[in-house]
């Protein structure tokens, strides 16, 4: 999961991305955007993505090369989101999986997370924190086996 | 001659960066159709007269396999190429893709250079 979020946030979007302790994570104090999409194949399972607002509109802006990101509908904004989110699943899946099993992604959904339900939610243990730029980028996956 | 092209993608920011990308290849792009899923984009095939289409496999309605099997057992779009631009990266899925008659097969996040290389080699021979 690491190397997909990274390598996705910097070859896709021009950032300078890496994973920080989860100890460097600070308290969030706004809404938050929360990206998810789920994955069907061999094994079942999602993946999410939070992120402020604003940098979810500067990465809309690197990914279309756009240079001001005030300029972007957030229709757009969204959309990058969903991308971002869908090209990540799909790196994950190859390196977690290999190149053999077809796995069918689900349509990504972006919806705005409250800051209490964001700082319960990076209570879970499978969040791994991200910086891109100055900002944080907390992820999660959850992989189900279908033997388990 | 200039080339008419469709692209097939729910997300019209991939639409916005491969026409960037198609503007900036130098190929002799005409107009540029697209569409959000498999069943808009066979109205367009049968309503224009498409020279290449690029479809990604994700989408809601009809998705990219789905579009490539109409299109392979319809006589008057089987021999259109088709570029899949995915996530995928099942090399069996790839194969099967092949074996409908996609031409190649570009996996996101792509560059640019990509997609002038893609459009040369299937367009072009080279």
């Amino acid at each position: 999961m690491e190397n997909a979020v990274v390598s996705v946030l910097n070859d896709m979007a021009a950032t300078r991305a890496a994973m920080i302790r989860p100890e460097e994570l600070p308290c969030f104090g706004q809404t938050l955007i929360h990206a998810h999409i789920t994955f069907e194949g061999p094994s079942s399972g999602e993946l999410g993505l939070l992120m402020d607002p604003d940098f979810a509109a500067e990465l809309a802006s690197r990914i279309l090369g756009v240079d001001e990101k005030g300029d972007l509908l957030q229709e757009m904004v969204v959309d990058a989101v969903k991308e971002l989110l869908n090209v990540i699943c799909g790196q994950f899946l190859t390196q977690r999986f290999g190149y053999e099993p077809a796995f069918t992604l689900g349509v990504p959904r972006v919806f705005p997370l409250s800051a209490q339900a964001c700082n319960v939610l990076l209570t879970s243990p499978s969040i791994l924190i991200f910086q891109s730029n100055d900002s944080i980028v907390p992820a999660y996956v959850r992989v189900k086996d279908r033997t388990a | 001659m200039k080339w008419k092209i469709l692209i097939v993608d729910d997300s019209n920011v991939v639409k916005a960066v491969l026409m960037k990308a198609l503007g900036e290849s130098g190929a002799p792009i005409g107009r540029v159709f697209d569409a959000s899923n498999g069943r808009e984009a066979l109205d367009t095939l049968r309503a224009e007269s498409i020279d290449l289409v690029f479809a990604d496999i994700n989408m809601p309605v009809m998705n990219g396999i789905e579009l490539v099997e109409s299109m392979a057992d319809d006589p008057a779009l089987k021999g259109i190429p088709v570029i899949m631009i995915s996530t995928d990266g099942s090399v069996s899925r790839r194969e099967y893709l092949k074996g409908k008659g996609v031409r190649a097969y570009v996996r996101k996040p792509f560059t640019p250079e990509q997609i002038r290389s893609v459009v040369r080699e299937v367009m072009l021979g080279r």
